[in-house]
C-alpha cells in the first residue's frame, strides 16, 4: 500500500470522514473542516510514529502539507533519504 | 505634524541597518522600509488630492510588502484599510460602500478577481517601482495632526454591515510608547508575528517594534495549522517575544511540544483577543518559568489593549485571570445600568476612555453616537468614553476581571462575530424559510439552524455562505428543523433550541 493510500485510509478512520466525495487527494483537509489544530497534532504524531520520520517546521513552511498530496509527497520524499 | 510616519523615520535614523522585517522569502532594514514606503507614497500622489484623507484599501497577502504599503499609504497623508486578502468580493464591495470615496492597493491577482467584480485597483508592483519624489512626501505629511485617522480597520457589524473602526495616529503612537515601556523592548528584541494585518493585534508588533528598532518575524499562516511545530519555528529564528491569541496558546498547551524543545530566548508570552483559561497558560509556566507572562485586554476601538495584567503570582488551572489595569493614558471604568459607577465586584460594562481611543465607525454616526458618549461621571467638561459591550467587574483586589458580552458579539479564534452579521448573510440561503445562529462555547461552534424542507449539509451552506462571509465566520454546524419553536410573542424561542440542542 503507498504512503498516501494508508494515509487517506488512516485519516478517514481516525476523524471519521466516511465516504465524502469532498474528501479527495487534493482537498485541503483543515480548510474544509475535516481536522482541526488538535488533529493536526494527531496527524503529524502518527507519521512520525508510523514511519520513523521527522515532520519539521520546515517541510511545512515549504510544502504547505494541507493536502493528502502534500502530506504523502513529504514523507515519501523523507523515506528516501 | 505628528504622524505614525514620524516612527518609522526614526527608526530608519536610529536603526536603519537593522532588520526590520523577515517573512518567508525576504528581509529588509528600517532603512530599506522607509525607502519602500516613499516610493509607494510618491506613487500614490498621482492618484489622491492632497488633505483629502482618502481611505485606501490593501488587498494584499501579509508580507513585508503589505506592511510598505500601509506605511506608503501614511505617507501619503491618506487612512490605510487592511483587508483580508481572502475576503469574498462581496464583502469588499460593502466595505467599499461604507468607506465611499476610496482607492484599492492589489496585487496582478488581486486584480484579476477585482476586475471580473467590476472594480479597479492600483497595481502595488507599479507603486513599488515609482520614483520617489521626497518633496512631495515631505509636503503630504506637513499637515498630517495626530487627530487625523491612520488607519480603518473593520470588523463584523450586527446588521450585516460591516463597521470601519477609525483609528487617529495618536492612538498609535501612544500605544507603542506603552508596549515597548511595558516589556522592556529594545533592537534586540524579536517578534514572532501571529495576528493578520487586518485585526488589532497586528498594531502591538508592526508599531511596537518600530518603536524600539525591533525585529517582526512574519510566521508563514501554515504553520498555525500544526501547533505542535511552533516552538520549533520559535527556537529557529531565536523569537524573544510572542502576542497571540488565546487559541493558539492553548492548541500548543494540547500539543506537549513545549517539553520537546527549549527555547531560552523567549522572554514574553502575551495573549490577547479573548479569554484564556489559566490551565493552559500554566502548561506554559511548567515549561517556560522564567517568561513574562501578561493577559492583555482590547479591542479595536482601543487600537489594541487598553488593560493588562502581569501574570507574577501563580493562578490554580480553575482560577479566572484578571484583565488588571488601565494601560498608561487609559482609563477602564465599570458601569452598572444606570450609568453609575458600578460598586466593587458588580457586573457592569467596561467602558474606555484616554488618548488610545478610536474615532469612532467611518461614515456611520448613529453608530459612533451609540458607542462613543460622553462620560455621564464627567459633566464638567466633555471626555470620550467607549462603551465596550463586555461586561465586567472590579474586584476587592483593584483588578478588573471580564464577564462576557452584552450582546450577541462572539470571540471565535480571537476573532469578533457578530452573530445578526452570520444570521444576515444565511437569510440569504436558498430555500431557507427561517433561520437562526446560536453559538456554543464549549467547543466555539457556530450553530445555524435552518427552517426548510430542503435536504441540504453544512459543506453545501457553506459553499454558499463563504461568497459573503469571510471564513472564520462560517458556521462549524447545521441543523434543520421543519418548524421554529416560537415563543408567545411569536418571536424564534432561542431558549428552548438550546435547551433542545444542549447548547451552553
Amino acid at each position: 500500500m503507498s504512503i498516501k493510500t494508508d494515509l487517506k485510509e488512516w485519516v478517514r478512520e481516525h476523524f471519521k470522514i466516511g465516504d465524502n466525495p469532498d474528501y479527495t487527494d487534493v482537498a485541503d483537509i483543515f480548510d474544509m473542516g475535516f481536522v482541526d489544530s488538535f488533529g493536526a497534532v494527531e496527524i503529524i504524531d502518527y507519521i512520525e510514529s508510523s514511519y520513523k520520520v521527522e515532520i519539521t517546521q520546515r517541510d511545512i513552511i515549504v510544502h504547505g502539507m494541507k493536502t493528502l498530496d502534500e502530506i504523502a509527497a513529504v514523507v515519501d520524499a523523507k523515506l528516501l533519504d | 505634524m505628528n504622524s505614525v510616519t514620524t516612527l518609522l523615520e526614526k527608526a530608519a535614523q536610529q536603526y536603519g541597518d537593522l532588520v526590520a522585517y523577515c517573512d518567508n522569502d525576504q528581509q529588509v532594514s528600517y532603512a530599506d522600509l522607509r525607502n519602500l514606503a516613499r516610493a509607494i507614497g510618491s506613487g500614490l500622489s498621482a492618484h489622491v488630492k492632497f488633505g483629502s484623507q482618502v481611505p485606501i484599501v490593501v488587498l494584499l497577502p501579509k508580507s513585508i510588502t503589505c506592511v510598505a504599503s500601509f506605511l506608503g499609504i501614511l505617507y501619503s497623508g491618506n487612512p490605510y484599510v487592511p483587508i483580508d486578502y481572502m475576503t469574498p468580493i462581496a464583502r469588499l464591495k460593502v466595505i467599499r460602500e461604507v468607506l465611499g470615496d476610496s482607492l484599492i492597493i492589489t496585487d496582478d491577482a488581486g486584480q484579476k478577481r477585482l476586475r471580473e467584480a467590476g472594480l479597479e485597483a492600483l497595481l502595488i508592483t507599479d507603486l513599488t517601482a515609482s520614483d520617489t519624489d521626497n518633496e512631495v512626501i515631505d509636503m503630504l505629511t506637513s499637515t498630517v495632526m495626530d487627530a487625523d485617522p491612520a488607519y480603518i480597520m473593520f470588523t463584523s457589524g450586527s446588521t450585516g454591515t460591516p463597521k470601519g473602526v477609525t483609528v487617529p495616529h495618536r492612538a498609535v503612537i501612544d500605544y507603542a510608547d506603552w508596549v515597548v515601556a511595558t516589556f522592556d523592548y529594545d533592537q534586540n528584541s524579536v517578534f514572532g508575528n501571529q495576528a493578520a494585518f487586518y485585526f488589532a493585534n497586528s498594531i502591538f508588533d508592526i508599531y511596537g517594534a518600530m518603536r524600539c528598532g525591533a525585529k517582526v518575524d512574519i510566521i508563514p499562516e501554515v504553520l498555525f495549522t500544526f501547533p505542535s511545530k511552533l516552538p520549533a519555528y520559535l527556537l529557529e529564528k531565536n523569537i524573544t517575544s510572542i502576542l497571540w491569541v488565546p487559541t493558539v496558546i492553548k492548541n500548543i498547551a494540547n500539543s506537549n511540544a513545549l517539553n520537546q524543545v527549549a527555547l531560552p530566548d523567549l522572554r514574553t508570552i502575551a495573549f490577547c483577543g479573548e479569554i484564556l483559561s489559566a490551565v493552559y497558560m500554566n502548561v506554559w509556566k511548567r515549561a517556560l518559568p522564567h517568561a513574562t507572562y501578561a493577559n492583555l485586554y482590547g479591542m479595536t476601538e482601543a487600537a489594541d489593549a487598553c488593560c493588562y495584567f502581569l501574570i507574577e503570582d501563580d493562578f490554580s488551572d480553575n482560577e479566572a485571570l484578571p484583565i488588571g489595569k488601565a494601560c498608561r493614558n487609559m482609563r477602564a471604568i465599570v458601569l452598572d445600568d444606570h450609568g453609575r459607577e458600578a460598586a466593587v465586584g458588580e457586573v457592569g460594562e467596561i467602558c474606555i476612555s484616554g488618548a488610545g481611543l478610536a474615532l469612532g465607525y467611518w461614515n456611520r454616526p448613529d453608530l459612533t453616537n451609540k458607542a462613543f458618549i460622553n462620560n455621564p461621571l464627567e459633566t464638567r467638561y466633555s471626555e470620550v468614553l467607549y462603551l465596550s459591550g463586555d461586561l465586567g467587574y472590579r474586584g476587592a483586589d483593584e483588578l478588573l476581571y471580564v464577564k462576557g458580552r452584552k450582546d450577541s458579539q462572539v470571540k471565535i479564534k480571537g476573532n469578533r462575530v457578530e452573530l445578526g452579521e452570520v444570521e444576515c448573510a444565511a437569510a440569504t440561503l436558498a430555500g431557507a424559510q427561517n433561520i437562526c445562529v446560536l453559538f456554543s462555547a464549549e467547543k466555539e461552534d457556530i450553530v445555524l439552524f435552518v427552517q426548510t424542507d430542503e435536504d441540504k449539509q453544512l459543506r453545501t451552506v457553506n459553499q454558499e455562505l463563504k461568497t459573503i462571509l469571510p471564513n472564520y465566520m462560517l458556521p462549524t454546524r447545521l441543523i434543520l428543523l421543519k418548524q421554529f419553536p416560537l415563543t408567545l410573542s411569536g418571536k424564534i424561542d432561542r431558549m428552548k433550541l438550546r435547551k433542545n440542542y444542549g447548547l451552553v
